[in-house]
Order: structure tokens, then sequence, then C-alpha cells
């Protein structure tokens, strides 16, 4: 039986702004059971990276492949097999969590029955299950993100690629994240993490790609990166990499 | 604060809206946003110019002096304020409650009027729109007729700004002082619904004076004379009618009357932007608190486990995107409420010129389903587009195709519109005494139209749309409202056009013309819009 296509294969992709390029010739993969923490300054080209991945924005080159189905080809598969976390969740304000992920499930094509029960195990999980019935709009920052969270899983989706999700849980609601992510990876899907929290990296993930205007500077997993740093920490080596970029380009 | 440096910030903010910055307009039209809308703000304004002017100049024409010109540039210059109410004072409220940079402006050591001063400056390409567009050339068209001294010019600028003030000023007021004592949500539901109540007085109030104007067996002398002669009530309370009233000075060469009328504009400009102040000063800082919470959760029990699925059956995709259409819509009652009433004002809009054309009942029925249709297009298919904010994104990331997203806001905004069109076509079943063969042709035509409108109002939508909206009546970019109401008037003027010729050439049309004839026209015509939506879901992105 042939090995499963990489849930994410990136070649060569490249977005630019009219003048500007926000992602230069960018090659990159996530290999099935891996999470990988995609780092980078503010304006490297991450979410850039993943909007384009997740089909939100067009790539002036370049292939993505999701599950070995070509983003721009065969657009709808590619689609179907991956799921995101935006940094600012696309919800209806006035659907309540369940309805929501009840829409969503449609949308992938996930019977009733199964997404009821997927949902359930989500809002279970990540302690949303007394508020489900109640509208989104009267959730705080870190409900909504759990719920955009449920939303990207409710079709269990080879890939998951997430922007700063992190941003606004508390302690239980972080450690709810990483558990479903990690217990992703232990099915063999690939997860893709974009994230300014180095110690949520450094812990969480099996490898690190760092981006810097819109290249890929270092990729390898955390020993890898440190080469012959010593016990450097994960923080101590993207400030030097990206550091070391700045003092050449200046 | 550094006067010059926080000016040059803000005017390059300006800049950016009309010239939007890459990274921001994404590709395609988006990049020429700002130009388009300048562009159709600067042809409605030339629009409204060449029609008042021939307007003042019919009165001229007929013998009708300075006062009743007058009195018509003021029912002119009360619709442009009005139409700022409505349409604009949201988005002068948004940008002082929600805007992303409030964060960072509120830790800088500005004073909250300082930061209201900031945020009317940074609305003033949204809320002068309106008095630039049809205050100014209102004017431009009442001076080629009843010369204007160059003194008059001069103080233009002046009345303007004090015209601009007034609704601005005492709106912004009252939305901080609503802000603070009920939650946004709430003040946000409440303005919105006073957006619809002043569109629905202002509409009965017009309805009042269109039949008079057109009442048979009087010359247009008398009826123009008697229609415009406003009640003194509004020459006391109307700034509409002081600015006017300087206007009609400054063609009579009485500078002491003019400049009276220009005072007392400048004063209640004054006094209404004072009020805007001090509700500033008290109300700012909690009504800002307020905004940047969510509507406070109840507490409910947990939800019993059934254990049951609640949809065992799988449900087609675009059954999906109708039936969280038809949640979301039944749940916003201010848009809900606004489009009830707005159907109801279309339907009746015949009714006002009917007087004037001496219509039969079948002309009036078909004129007033075809008005109620052609309107549904803004007012259900448009808004359906910008009604799912950030939701709207879901179009690109689920692998569903663009016809299937298509068809169903198609599909589901006809539905909505059929059940309007049914209440509609029933009541005036009853006022109208039609045989049933009129009632075949006037039903048939009005559901031709209204797919058409339908799918023109959908494309609409996706070009024109605000994902960002504040106000449920202009849930379209100033652009976007300019090039529906053009469409608008195009439809209804087209079918009724058609609708007239094969009327009059009806025994020479082949057998039951008016049966297949608009649907396969409709359809046709159709094929276009709808599939420049469909590209368009293929194509756009998602910037925000």
């Amino acid at each position: 039986m042939p090995d499963p296509p990489d849930p994410l294969r990136i070649t060569d992709l490249t977005r630019r702004y009219g003048a500007l390029t926000a992602v230069d010739r960018l090659n990159l993969e996530v290999r099935p059971g891996e999470i990988v923490a995609f780092l980078g300054p503010n304006g490297a080209g991450k979410t850039t990276t993943l909007r384009v991945c997740a089909g939100l924005l067009r790539p002036d080159l370049g292939e993505v492949l999701i599950a070995g189905a070509s983003l721009r080809g065969d657009s709808r598969r590619a689609r179907a097999r991956l799921g995101f976390v935006p940094d600012r969740p696309f919800l209806y304000d006035r659907l309540s969590a369940c309805e929501f992920l009840e829409f969503v499930g449609a949308l992938y094509d996930v019977p009733g029955a199964l997404a009821w029960e997927r949902a359930e195990r989500l809002l279970d999980h990540l302690e949303l299950a007394e508020a489900r019935d109640e509208p989104i709009e009267t959730y705080s920052h870190g409900m909504r993100q759990k719920v955009a969270l449920a939303a990207a899983l409710i079709h269990d989706p080879v890939l998951t690629l997430l922007d700063e999700p992190l941003g606004g849980l508390d302690p239980y609601g972080a450690r709810a994240f990483k558990d479903l992510l990690r217990e992703r990876a232990a099915r063999g899907l690939g997860v893709l993490v974009s994230t300014h929290l180095l110690e949520v990296a450094e812990r969480l993930c099996d490898r690190v790609v760092i981006l810097h205007r819109g290249r890929v500077i270092a990729d390898g997993s955390l020993d890898e990166l440190r080469g012959t740093r010593g016990e450097a920490t994960l923080e101590d080596v993207f400030l030097e990499l990206t550091r070391s970029r700045e003092d050449g380009s200046a | 604060m550094i006067f010059a440096g926080v000016a040059r910030g803000r005017w390059r903010l300006a800049q950016h809206q009309l010239f939007p910055p890459a990274r921001a307009a994404g590709t395609g039209l988006g990049r020429f946003r700002g130009l388009v809308g300048l562009a159709l703000a600067l042809t409605f304004a030339l629009l409204v110019v060449g029609a008042l002017t021939t307007v003042f100049s019919r009165f001229k024409a007929s013998g009708l002096g300075v006062a009743d010109a007058g009195g018509a540039l003021a029912l002119v210059l009360v619709a442009a304020v009005a139409g700022l109410a409505v349409f604009d004072l949201h988005f002068a409220v948004s940008a002082l409650l929600l805007d992303s940079d409030l964060e960072l402006l509120r830790r800088a050591p500005l004073s909250p009027v300082a930061l209201l001063a900031l945020k009317l400056c940074d609305s003033l390409p949204r809320t002068t729109a309106l008095l630039g567009v049809v205050g100014l050339p209102a004017v431009v068209a009442f001076a080629l007729s009843y010369r204007l001294p160059a003194w008059a010019w001069l103080a233009l600028p002046l009345q303007l700004v004090a015209l601009w003030a007034v609704p601005l000023g005492v709106g912004i007021a009252l939305a901080l002082w609503l802000v603070h004592v009920v939650p946004p949500r709430r003040a946000r539901d409440a303005l919105g619904l006073l957006s619809t109540l002043v569109i629905a007085l202002l509409w009965i109030a017009n309805s009042f004076l269109l039949p008079r104007l057109g009442a048979e067996g009087d010359d247009l002398r008398r009826r123009w004379s008697g229609a415009l002669h406003a009640p003194a009530a509004l020459w006391v309370a109307s700034p509409a009618h002081w600015m006017a009233g300087a206007v009609m000075a400054a063609h009579r060469r009485q500078p002491a009357v003019a400049l009276g009328w220009t005072a007392l504009l400048g004063l209640a400009g004054a006094l209404s932007l004072g009020a805007a102040t001090l509700a500033a000063g008290r109300y700012l800082d909690t009504a800002l608190a307020h905004a940047a919470h969510p509507v406070p959760r109840r507490r409910q029990a947990p939800a019993a486990a059934t254990g049951q699925p609640r949809h065992a059956l799988r449900r087609h995709v675009i059954a999906t995107l109708i039936v969280r259409d038809a949640r979301l819509f039944a749940r916003d009652w201010t848009v809900l409420s606004d489009v009830l009433v707005a159907a109801a004002l279309w339907t009746l809009l015949p009714l006002v010129g009917a007087p004037l054309h001496a219509a039969s009942p079948r002309m009036v029925t078909r004129a007033m389903l075809l008005a109620l249709t052609v309107g549904l297009g803004y007012e259900v298919a448009a808004r359906s587009v910008p009604f799912e904010r950030d939701g709207l994104a879901w179009c690109r990331l689920a692998p569903v195709a663009a016809w299937r997203w298509v068809a169903a806001k198609w599909l589901g905004a006809g539905m909505f519109s059929l059940a309007m069109m049914g209440v509609a076509g029933a009541s005036l079943a009853l006022a109208f005494p039609l045989g049933p063969a009129e009632w075949i042709e006037t039903t048939i035509v009005g559901v031709s139209a209204l797919a058409l409108s339908l799918s023109l109002g959908l494309w609409t939508g996706a070009l024109f749309g605000d994902p960002g909206w504040t106000n449920p009546r202009a849930m379209l970019t100033l652009a976007g409202r300019l090039s529906a109401s053009g469409l608008l008037v195009l439809q209804a003027g087209a079918w009724l056009g058609l609708l007239a010729v094969a009327d009059s050439q009806r025994a020479q049309l082949p057998a039951g013309a008016l049966l297949w004839g608009p649907p396969v026209v409709s359809g046709l015509l159709c094929l276009a819009p709808l599939s420049a939506v469909a590209r368009w879901v293929r194509r756009f992105e998602w910037t925000r």
C-alpha cells in the first residue's frame, strides 16, 4: 500500500500585494503525524501563507497540495481536506454553537448524525457544552476561538491550519486546544500552527519553520535548529536567526 | 496633541480609503473601489443638477416666483439631511465606538472631545456624501435659474457645514447617551429602527405632497405654488428651510436677511456640535467600555443531553445555506422590520404617482407589483450577501461549488420575496377588481421581474456589499447604493415600457406572448448577473 500523501506540500509559493512580495518562492511540507510551528516576525508572511493554503487568497505563483489534491486544479477536494482556524474567527453571531457546527458539518458533507456526535464531543472537550445553545454573540473571545476550532475539526480534516489560535484562551482552554492537536497528530494527521508564543511552539511542535520576509530561513526540529548553540531556547534561536537576517539586509 | 501631525495621519487614512493599499484591496475591482465610488458620486451629482435645473427652469417659465423655487430647494435639502440621518449617522457613531484604532487613540492623552473631533473627521467622506451629491447640486441648479451674487457662494460652504453639523451632532449625542444606558446591540437596534421610521415618515409625508402636485384640473403654477408653501412651523424648525431662506434672500439681494438665516443655521450647527461635545465628555468613556464587551450572556441551565442526533438525515448543502440565511434573518429584527417596511413602501409607491397619469386599475396593480419586485432585488438579494458579515468567508473556505452557493442565495431570497409578493398580491386583489386573465398576466410579469431583480441584486451585493455594515439601510457602500438605485429605476422603467408596448401591439403579438414572453426575457437576462456572481465567488479574496 503506497504511503499517504503529505497533508500539506507547498512548492514555490509566491504572493504579492502590489509592489510588496509577502511570500517569496516558499517551499514547505507538513508530513503525516507532524505538528509544525510556523514562526516569524510581524509581517513575515505567515498569515498570507495560511490564507493562501486555506483558499482565501490566490497565489501569484506556485502550487499548494492538500493531501495530494491541488488547491488550484482540484480546489473542492483540497478544501474538503483542510480545516482552518483564522486569527479572527468567521462566525455567525446570531447562531448558537450547535447550529453553527451543524451548518459547517453540512457544508463539508458530514452526515447529520456523525456531525452531531463530533460536535457534542468537541464542545464537551472544549468546555463549551453549557453554552452550546446560546447565540455566539454572547461568547467571550476565548469561547469564540474554541467554536472556530470545533468548526475546523468537525469534518476531521487531514490538515489543520491555525493562525494565532491561543489568543484569549485561559489555561484550561489552551490545554484542551493543545490536547486536541496532539490527538490529531497521533492519528497521523497534519497540523500547521502559526504562533508568537515560542514556549508553546517549543513544547507542542515536532518541527519549527521560521519565515522572514516571505522566505523560509530555518526548518527543522528544535535540536536541529539549535545546532551548535548548546542549550539555547527556541526564543534564543529565533531572535538570533531573524536579527542576523535584519542586520544582513540593512 | 500636535494638531498638524494628527491631521497628517488622518489625511493619509482618507487617501487610503480612496486608493486602498494593495494588501487591503486584494485584486481586481477592489483596488479601484474608492475611485469607482467617486465617479458614481460625481455622476449622481451631475444627474441631480440636470434634473433640478429642468424643474427650476420650468418653474421660472410658468411664472412661479423665487419663494416657490425656494420651497422646492428646501424640500431637496430636507431629503439630503434626512438621508444623512438615515444612512450615514450610523457610520459616524460606529467610527466613534467601534473603529479598530480606538485602542490606540484611547491610550493616547486625548480628551473625549478631541477623540470626537478626530472621528468626525474620519467619517467626513461618508457623512458629507449626501450633501455633496444632493444638497450642493440642488443649490447649483437653483442658481442656474435664479442668479446668486458672488457673496452667496462665499457663504455656501459655511451653510453646508452647518447643515451637516445639525443632524450629526444631535444624532451622535443621542447615540452616545443611548449606548451609555443600554447595551450596544440594543442601541444599534434602536438606531436601525429609527432609520426605518424616518424613511417611513418621509415616505408618508411625500405621499401627501405628490398627489397634490399631480391633481388634475389645475394649472402647474397653482398646484406647485400651493404645495411648496411650507407650513410656517417648518420655517421655524427646519435647518434645511433656513438654508433655503438664505439662498432665496441672496437671490433677492437682501444680504441682511441672508446673514440672519445663515447665522441661525450656524448657531444650530454649533449648538448641535456642542451637544455632541457635551455628550462625549460625559458618556464617551462608558459608551466605549460598553461597546468593547459583547452582549451579556444569560445564565441557562445546562441543556439536557438527549443522546439522540437532532438531524440524522443528511441535508442538502443548498437547503443548509437557505436554512442558515433564514435563521440569521429571522433573528435580526431590525433588518427584518426594515425589509418589511421597505417592501410595503415600494408596493405603495406607484399609488403616489397614480393621480398624475389617471392610470387604470390594471396599470396601477402592475406598477405596484413591479415596484415591489424590483425593490426586493435591493432590499433582500443585495443585502443577503453582506448580511453574512465575516461568515461570508465560508463560501471560499468550504468545498461548495460556486453555483450552489449562488443558487442557494437566489432561492433563499426568492422564497422570502415570493412570500411578500403573495401578501401584496392578495391585498391588491381585494383592492382592485381584475379578471383572472389579467391577474395571471400580472403575476407572471411580477415573478419574471422578481427573478431578474434578485439576480441583479445578488450581483450588486457581491460587488458592493460591506460586511462591516452597522446600519441595516446601508449594507452596501455608497457606490453600491447609487448603482442599486440606478438599476431599480432602469428595471422598473424597462418592464413598464415593455408592457406598454406589448399592450399597444397586443393584436400583432403571437398568442399568449404576455404569458411566455416575460419569463423568457427574464430567464435570459438573469444568466449574465448570476454567472458574474458565481465568478465572483470563485475569485474573490478575503482580506478582512
